[in-house]
């Protein structure tokens, strides 16, 4: 199947999306659609899922034209979408999942049934996830494949994957490559799966995808074939750069140098002494840990996402307790800190990035403002005669929006419509306002493009110059050992070592994971 | 040979900011079919009539029930409207109570409960003081105390909330029928007036325990504190930080929490302050109307608040409009009772509709209908 976007637009509020865009996708290829946060590239690709609607422009599969009222219009065309935030039901199994509105089924059936149909389903096409597992017990890895599991059994021609490499470690991304690369190859002619990979990162582009379409500010700049660039593997991620960024690009120069070991402080602003937390499900996350951080660094935790990370933050945050509060000790600038509220740790400049900023870091569903307000609308900044002051918080609002150039489609609007990598500057423009003594950061760039990220690697730097001490976490052992002066391996709940910026070393970091 | 079709495409788009000019007008649409809906109803239930514009006659009946007609009003006569505004405060004043706790998303269905428990702790007061007491302290404690009784009954739904987990919605509910039963039994046995010659209820306050009127009219200075707490809410909601609290964990409570804010705290807090708002309209019913405690005194104004704060999208000024609105209504369907016999649950069926046809136009508020026509051409 043959699909053609033409002359798509669409605007949002006023903003043009897409403008006429011309998008062409081939039979059994994968095509990479590249492009920085709020490039058009989800917007495009929503259109052809039928979650849109354009504004102008025709879609042609085959050459005919057809118009996606929906979703299921979209999909029974043979097109699905695998979002950025998967449309999962947690407590449901895999196999639920998978069949979950599909027709075909007898009226009564047992849950073995269902579990022998997709068990069946997933060795044909060489998809493997147990289906008796329930989604929530899956990592992101798995619950990606249930996804396109799901509209393989759909019979879906053209599968379109938002960002999917944005929450996966290295390894999962390698494996769902070789998955795509097998749907894509395996089908001769008519039975021959398409892919969409909408993506900000070139690297895995130039592995992966027949052709990449670059897309910026809404429009389609260019469609290359990947040979056609593929001179030297550093060349052609320069020109993708060159072309995803346009006149910017000096502003994202990235000065990864600056970072001088030898400034650390001898004194620790922050000390862990023998905690252990446990997870939602109960279970041991974090156990005895010990960990230290320096005034002036930026103490970089690697590991693979589910091993106490989310947990050692939140127990230092104050937001999850500590199991053992008796032998165990924080201690921030020479105070205990385990007995405070989260309130109290905040007002003495303890300042937390989640992971997860459309739950614990926003309110989607009010303007900017609130959200920009959430942590400090008690405090001499915001209010006058102990109310909130209308002109204090549009003021900060203003320097906010200005200082961190945010875009995004109106002050009235809802927050939550802001894109991801906007919303994530408001939400540091909001911690780093004042002056933090440390800020515990969880994948704070997370599926942002490279100039947000590099923004944001910058901030965190001139903080560390000022001395604020600096957790980092991410997945991403790139960006660690770019950013880091430390780096701290987590694994099942424990530091496995402690590397300082000359003993950097992929080999030597990935053993300790 | 060439066809030409016609196809017609709707969609939906989102607006970003609707205008205040579109969502009154919408507003307007939606009050304005409603009433046709209301017709229909009534056409439906009028029986035998034969008159084809029975219901609009029924319909203006009931506004003239509200309004009154020309010739009232050429001799002053403003009784009607008057009777509105004695409808209004009580209703006014729960739905002021519950917006507090739907302001953080805390499902108080308790307003009827509540404003009978403030009207019970008033009697009490009453009964026991008006001949003791000066006027402005004995208001004063029966205000004071019917706040009181109206925060008990709006904890014991928070803290089942907060320590066990259990749904607002449900315990609040039956807490009506408990407090109002209690109280009935109340009214009907330990209180009942000796000398009442078998009327259910308690004897009349002496004048001491009676709120100030306008006039001849049974407008009472319970108006004045309708204003007061919609303007002291307004400020709340807007400029406090206990304000900004309840919104945000009305809206995200995680973020809250994350942030600092105490999820339990502000529950206990939320509905100590709207039950005892919602018993306010109990002490201004009874020390400002009714001066005894007595049966049927829970006419539905805790309901109807639900219905109002909702419509209102919780701001207080509008919920001052809204319960003029729904006023004009309630008083209105006594009016068709009289004249077209017609039952007086008519009003309740029109307070319903409205409810529906706003809420169903807040689509339109936030979506633009886009129709669009696109000519076809087949060639053969």
């Amino acid at each position: 199947m043959k699909v053609s976007l033409k002359n798509i637009s669409k605007s949002f509020y006023g903003n043009w999306a897409n403008k006429d865009v011309n998008f062409d996708l081939y039979r059994g290829e994968i095509h990479a659609l590249l492009g920085e946060n709020g490039a058009g590239k989800s917007t495009l690709m929503n259109i052809l899922a039928g979650l849109y609607h354009p504004d102008k422009g025709n879609i042609f599969l085959d050459g005919r034209e057809v118009k996606f009222n929906s979703p299921a219009d979209a999909l029974d065309a043979g097109i699905g979408m695998v979002h950025q935030h998967f449309s999962l039901v947690k407590n449901l199994t895999v196999a639920q999942n998978v069949l979950l509105g599909t027709k075909g089924l007898k009226n009564f059936f047992s849950h073995r049934d269902l579990e022998q149909i997709v068990s069946e389903f997933s060795n044909q096409c060489k998809i493997n996830v147990d289906p008796t597992k329930k989604v929530w017990q899956l990592s992101v890895g798995e619950q990606e494949k249930v996804e396109i599991l799901k509209l393989l059994y759909r019979k879906t021609k053209i599968l379109i994957l938002d960002e999917p490499t944005a929450v996966l470690t290295p390894l999962e991304i390698e494996e769902l490559f070789q998955t795509l690369e097998r749907l894509v190859r395996q089908g001769d002619g008519s039975s021959s799966v398409s892919v969409v990979l909408i993506t900000h990162k070139m690297k895995e582009v130039i592995r992966i995808a027949d052709r990449i379409s670059v897309m910026r500010r809404g429009e389609m700049i260019q469609t290359l074939k990947s040979r056609e660039n593929a001179v030297s593997e550093g060349a052609s991620e320069v020109k993708l750069a060159e072309l995803m960024m346009g006149e910017e690009k000096e502003m994202e120069v990235c000065e990864c140098d600056n970072i001088e070991s030898e400034k650390i402080a001898e004194e620790s602003i922050l000390e862990i002494q023998n905690i252990s937390v446990r997870n939602d499900r109960k279970l041991m996350a974090v156990k005895e840990l010990n960990l230290n951080l320096f005034a002036g660094e930026i103490l970089g935790i690697a590991g693979v996402a589910g091993n106490g990370q989310v947990e050692l933050l939140e127990a230092i945050a104050g937001i999850r307790d500590v199991e053992n509060k008796n032998e165990s000790k924080i201690i921030l600038d020479k105070r205990e800190i385990s007995k405070l509220t989260i309130k109290e740790r905040i007002k003495i400049g303890l300042r937390y990035i989640p992971a997860d900023r459309h739950r614990d870091a926003m309110v989607g569903t009010l303007p900017l403002k609130d959200s920009v307000m959430l942590k400090d609308y008690d405090t001499n900044e915001m209010l006058v005669a102990g109310f909130l002051s209308d002109e204090k918080t549009t003021k900060i609002c203003k320097k906010i929006i200005d200082d961190f150039k945010v875009i995004g489609p109106g002050e009235g609007v809802p927050f939550g419509l802001y894109s991801g990598g906007n919303q994530q500057k408001v939400v540091m423009g909001r911690e780093l306002r004042l002056n933090p003594k440390i800020i515990l950061a969880h994948s704070p760039t997370r599926g942002l493009d490279l100039m947000t990220t590099s923004f944001i690697h910058q901030l965190l730097k001139k903080k560390r110059i000022e001395g604020v001490g600096i957790i980092f976490i991410s997945e991403d052992i790139d960006e660690l050992m770019k950013i880091s002066d430390r780096i701290a391996v987590m694994s099942a709940g424990v530091i496995k070592g402690i590397l300082k910026r000359d003993e950097f070393d992929r080999v030597k970091i990935g053993l300790l994971m | 040979m060439n066809f030409q079709f016609l196809n017609t495409d709707i969609n939906f788009e989102k607006r970003g900011n609707p205008s205040a000019f579109t969502s009154i007008l919408i507003t307007l649409l939606a009050i304005f079919f409603s009433l046709i809906f209301a017709a229909i109803i009534i056409k439906v239930s009028g029986g035998k009539e034969a008159d084809p514009m029975a219901p609009l006659a029924a319909l203006s009946a009931m506004f003239e029930g509200s309004f009154g007609n020309l010739e009232q009003w050429r001799n002053l006569d403003f009784y009607n409207i008057s009777e509105v505004v004695v409808k209004m405060i009580p209703l006014t004043i729960c739905a002021l109570g519950v917006s507090v706790a739907y302001k953080m998303s805390f499902w108080n269905i308790g307003a009827e409960g509540q404003f009978v428990a403030g009207a019970l702790a008033t009697s009490l007061v009453a009964l026991h003081f008006d001949s003791v007491l000066g006027k402005i302290p004995l208001l004063l404690l029966m205000m004071m105390l019917s706040f009181i009784f109206g925060a008990i009954v709006g904890l014991i739904p928070a803290i089942l909330k907060v320590k066990r987990g259990v749904n607002e919605v449900v315990v609040s509910l039956m807490l009506n029928y408990i407090v109002i039963l209690f109280t009935e039994y109340l009214a009907f046995g330990p209180l009942r007036d000796p000398r009442g010659l078998g009327f259910p209820g308690t004897r009349e306050f002496s004048e001491n325990a009676f709120l100030p009127v306008f006039g001849i009219s049974r407008v009472h200075y319970g108006i004045f504190l309708m204003i007061f707490l919609s303007i002291l809410l307004w400020i709340i909601f807007k400029y406090s930080k206990w304000g900004f609290e309840l919104k945000v964990l009305g809206e995200n409570p995680r973020a809250g929490y994350c942030s600092g804010m105490n999820i339990s705290k502000n529950i206990l807090l939320a509905m100590i302050i709207s039950g005892g708002i919602s018993a306010l309209a109990g002490f201004t019913e009874i020390a400002g109307l009714s001066h005894r405690l007595q049966k049927g005194l829970a006419v539905g104004y805790g309901y109807s608040a639900i219905i109002v704060a909702w419509i209102s999208r919780l701001n207080p000024f509008k919920i001052l409009l809204w319960s003029f609105i729904f006023s004009v209504i309630i008083a209105g369907g006594d009016q068709l009772q009289i004249t077209a016999k017609l039952p007086k649950a008519i009003a309740l069926v029109i307070q319903g509709t409205i409810l529906l046809f706003v809420l169903a136009g807040d689509f339109f508020v936030s979506y633009k209908v886009k129709v669009r026509l696109r000519k076809i051409e087949l060639k053969s």
